[in-house]
């Protein structure tokens, strides 16, 4: 399994690293909001915000949404036949995201060192956990594979409203943040309160759990299409 | 029907969308689907390959299969080394020998690797084809399902996939082809043709 896994997050980074846009789009707005708010940051932790948007985004567009658009088009049936593992499909895209967020927060960590006296390996060393912390995201972003009806590009459309909405919240003080996962999970990070950390956690492997039937379950043919 | 040649047997699979029931038992040889567009060979092609489950176990001898369909799941920025190296990768290989081995058969060494050295998006839409059958059906499998592997491509491409299928067939293995097309070429060489 490890040999289709690594063969699949090589082929789809090459993808991704060959069209530079969406390498690009991942870190735009982030670079955006950081330059209208970086004389607020005081210490490392606090790039908590803009790391968990780049990985969240990573995570549902280019493991769920991937996945579904990929099972629509009935690109996946060829691929399929060579290997009908749904975990090493679902691993390998995750390991492709992982890479690729690893590269999005880094650009971000060396604007960031440019502009902020800050330490780069500790920026670095956050990240990376911020990227792992945010697995739970991955895994609950392919329960939409098993949606039915609805057609991926919606799905697209739908999470590209609410994931900007609750980008933009965040740079707000309005009592909503408390439930914007977006801020609830950055928080987690800032702050890494023991009692909020356990939580975090519990809630995290329940996650991981339930969204294994979708795994399990996924096959390559289109909800929407013959 | 012929003793002791493997086959596949489908018992009663019902086909959704276009509401058959579909019987029959495919022997280990050139077979051929034909059918006018919307008749279900690509949905029966699916249940088939067994990337769309049956409900029930209905279909047996199904389980050493390459399905080479239409759709392909590639980038236009990428080679088709790239492609090759992916497929062999998940199917656990390590060496892309047994590409070469069956390549050589069909072009020249230096043609081949020409090939697989432009960008997908470079290649013409017959030569997409053919290289994306050709490192498919090298992979090394009991039966191989191609749907509708001509269209659009030209007389030469078409002669060099004829040559891949005889070379298989050759191999004792088993062939699915699908077509909406009059190809005397393939009606010549067909042992059965299934009207679906």
């Amino acid at each position: 399994m490890f040999i289709s896994v690594k063969s699949y997050a090589l082929f789809n980074i090459k993808m991704l690293l060959k069209d530079k846009i969406p390498l690009l789009w991942s870190i735009a707005l982030p670079v955006i909001t950081f330059f209208m708010n970086y004389r607020s940051v005081t210490n490392e932790w606090e790039l908590a915000y803009w790391w968990v948007y780049i990985v969240v985004c990573s995570y549902v567009y280019g493991v769920g949404v991937y996945a579904l658009q990929l099972k629509e088009y009935g690109s996946l049936k060829t691929i399929f036949s060579i290997n009908n593992s749904p975990w090493a499909f679902f691993l390998g895209n995750l390991l492709t995201q992982i890479m690729f967020s690893f590269i999005s927060v880094n650009l971000l960590n060396l604007i960031v060192v440019i502009l902020l006296p800050l330490s780069f390996l500790r920026l670095f060393l956050y990240s990376f956990i911020t990227i792992i912390a945010c697995l739970p995201v991955a895994f609950f972003s392919y329960n939409l594979t098993l949606i039915k009806k609805v057609h991926a590009n919606t799905i697209n459309s739908i999470f590209t409203m609410l994931i900007f909405g609750l980008f933009i919240l965040l740079n707000t003080n309005i009592e909503l943040n408390k439930y914007n996962p977006l801020s609830i999970l950055s928080n987690v990070l800032i702050e890494h309160k023991n009692m909020d950390v356990f939580k975090y956690v519990t809630f995290s492997i329940f996650l991981v759990f339930i969204s294994m039937y979708s795994i399990v379950k996924f096959e390559p043919i289109s909800n929407e299409r013959r | 029907m012929k003793e002791g040649k493997a086959m596949i047997e489908i018992k009663d699979l019902n086909i959704p969308y276009v509401d058959k029931k579909i019987s029959m038992n495919i022997l280990k040889e050139y077979n051929l689907f034909t059918g006018d567009n919307g008749n279900g060979k690509t949905l029966l092609l699916d249940y088939i390959s067994g990337v769309k489950k049956a409900k029930r176990t209905v279909i047996k001898g199904n389980e050493s299969i390459i399905y080479i369909n239409q759709n392909i799941y590639f980038s236009d920025r990428l080679s088709g080394m790239d492609f090759l190296k992916f497929s062999y990768g998940l199917d656990g290989k390590k060496s892309i020998q047994s590409f070469y081995q069956l390549s050589d058969k069909i072009l020249k060494r230096e043609d081949i690797d020409k090939l697989l050295k432009k960008q997908w998006g470079m290649l013409s839409g017959g030569e997409k084809k053919f290289l994306y059958a050709l490192i498919l059906m090298s992979l090394e499998r009991e039966w191989y399902i191609l749907d509708e592997p001509f269209a659009f491509v030209d007389k030469k491409r078409k002669k060099m996939l004829y040559k891949i299928i005889d070379i298989k067939i050759s191999e004792d293995k088993g062939i699915i082809l699908t077509t909406h097309e009059e190809d005397e070429v393939v009606l010549k060489s067909v042992s059965k043709v299934f009207e679906i």
